[in-house]
């Protein structure tokens, strides 16, 4: 840690030296202290400031080129990470899912200490608010504590935000009538084959995706089920995989006559009322799990 | 002059067969988040008392609640899915893959830790898709519904 001066600071700012020679005999000497001002912070001072401030922290050492430390910690329901290049320059970041440029740009207009970034190009695609604090300009043990503390403020604000524009009014059935699920399925670009299922009202479309063969079932516009065909797994690994997943449900379908084979499924109630992007995000997710599900299925032959 | 009512009249009337067909619509919120405090909301209306607690971060919230002699636990993770789990005693992997194969909604697995196996009657709610106050209403009664179908289910297959 380098001290490079002594400062007599005030509780509202600096007070000019020459000014408070004698903090004693100030009105306002309880508001004076002297505090020492840094120009690099080292690692082992900065965790003190962490953990008086009651942060649990995971600290790791720098990856990248430059030197020094990542601290990980939580605060609420937030996940920070507080990167210290060298002790010269703190910087603290929180990850969001990816969020639109003009959100991002909104953001960053009017604000000061922190900026909003979309992070893409890597193996996902991600938001994150990150704000920077200039330690190698001179800092105070406090001026650290009130980035942290600020930046912690400015989260909550652009968590709400986030949340606010993740709401918007849309067309919501309470049913889906065939002429609308197709609708659907066109805009979505799915070419399908349909038949009448047993009972009457009911259909199943079936339809190709990244050479998966799908059938989606309409019970009576109330209910979608969605499903893909695989050869048989045994039943402890399908459970296993009905363990680590959310969503969907793997089935093993042992027919008296006929090969065995293993269904993963999925199904949207629509009967609370569904927009057209909530059943296309249905279809479009399950098709991600029909590869997640392969690729598993693949690792156990 | 009949004749021209009749034809309007059986216009009129296509287009209320037409329109019949149709799903109707209305304009409601669609969220892609769901914050605890709403979620919370959502079951006072359904006149649901609760227990909340966090998990390991508090961006993961539990709301335990009981129906009968039934132990429900809503988990909220972090707005983006909502899970909703009974534990039942251990059973079988052939009765929890008969039950997955007749179910629509919710899903069985068997648990098996170092102590003791449980069978977990779940299901999920992939938030960020968009959902709407309904469908999350009708994702927790839909679930009691099951629950109760499943405590049968096991129930009959134990007297086989």
């Amino acid at each position: 840690m380098v001290c490079c001066c002594v400062l007599l600071l005030c509780a509202n700012g600096l007070v000019p030296a020459q000014d408070a020679k004698d903090p004693k005999d100030s009105k306002d000497a309880r508001d004076v202290a002297e505090l020492k001002v840094h120009t690099s912070i080292s690692a082992e001072h900065l965790e003190g400031l962490l953990k008086g401030m009651d942060i649990d922290f995971k600290k790791t050492a720098l990856k990248s080129k430059r030197e020094g430390h990542y601290f990980a910690f939580a605060r609420g329901k937030f996940k920070l990470g507080l990167y210290d290049h060298g002790g010269t320059e703190l910087m603290v970041v929180s990850d969001f899912k990816a969020l639109p440029l003009d959100f991002l740009n909104q953001w960053n207009r009017g604000r000061k200490q922190s900026r909003a970034v979309l992070h893409q190009g890597g193996k996902r695609e991600f938001a994150s608010l990150e704000s920077v604090l200039d330690v190698a300009a001179g800092v105070t043990d406090d001026t650290v504590r009130h980035f942290l503390r600020r930046f912690e403020d400015e989260l909550k604000q652009f968590d709400k935000l986030v949340h606010r524009s993740e709401t918007r009014e849309e067309e919501v059935y309470p049913s889906l009538p065939p002429e609308h699920l197709e609708k659907i399925l066109k805009l979505n670009k799915v070419a399908f084959k349909k038949t009448a299922g047993r009972k009457a009202g009911n259909f199943i479309y079936a339809f190709s995706r990244d050479s998966y063969k799908f059938r989606l079932y309409d019970f009576q516009g109330s209910d979608l089920m969605i499903e893909a065909t695989f050869s048989p797994a045994k039943l402890d690994q399908v459970n296993r995989y009905n363990l680590t997943r959310k969503f969907v449900r793997a089935v093993l379908h042992q027919p008296a006559s006929g090969n065995a084979f293993t269904t993963l499924e999925a199904n949207l109630d629509c009967t609370g009322g569904v927009s057209d992007s909530i059943v296309a995000y249905f279809l479009q997710t399950f098709l991600d799990e029909t590869r997640q599900f392969d690729r598993y299925l693949s690792k156990l032959n | 002059m009949k004749g021209i009512i009749h034809c309007w009249a059986l216009a009129g009337m296509a287009f209320l067969l037409g329109a019949a067909g149709q799903a109707a619509a209305d304009k409601q919120k669609v969220y892609r988040n769901i914050a605890s405090d709403h979620l919370e909301g959502i079951l006072k209306d359904l006149d649901i008392s609760f227990k909340k607690s966090t998990g390991k971060t508090d961006s993961i919230v539990y709301l335990d609640f009981e129906k009968g002699k039934t132990r429900f636990r809503l988990h909220n993770y972090n707005g983006n899915d909502l899970w909703i789990d009974v534990v039942y005693p251990g059973t079988s992997l052939e009765q929890v893959n008969r039950w997955n194969r007749k179910t629509l909604s919710s899903r069985a697995v068997l648990f098996t830790g170092d102590k003791q196996t449980s069978t977990y009657l779940e299901c999920q709610l992939d938030c960020q898709g968009g959902v709407t106050d309904g469908m999350i209403r009708r994702f927790i009664q839909r679930f009691e519904i099951d629950a109760a179908a499943f405590a049968k289910f096991l129930g009959k297959q134990e007297d086989k």
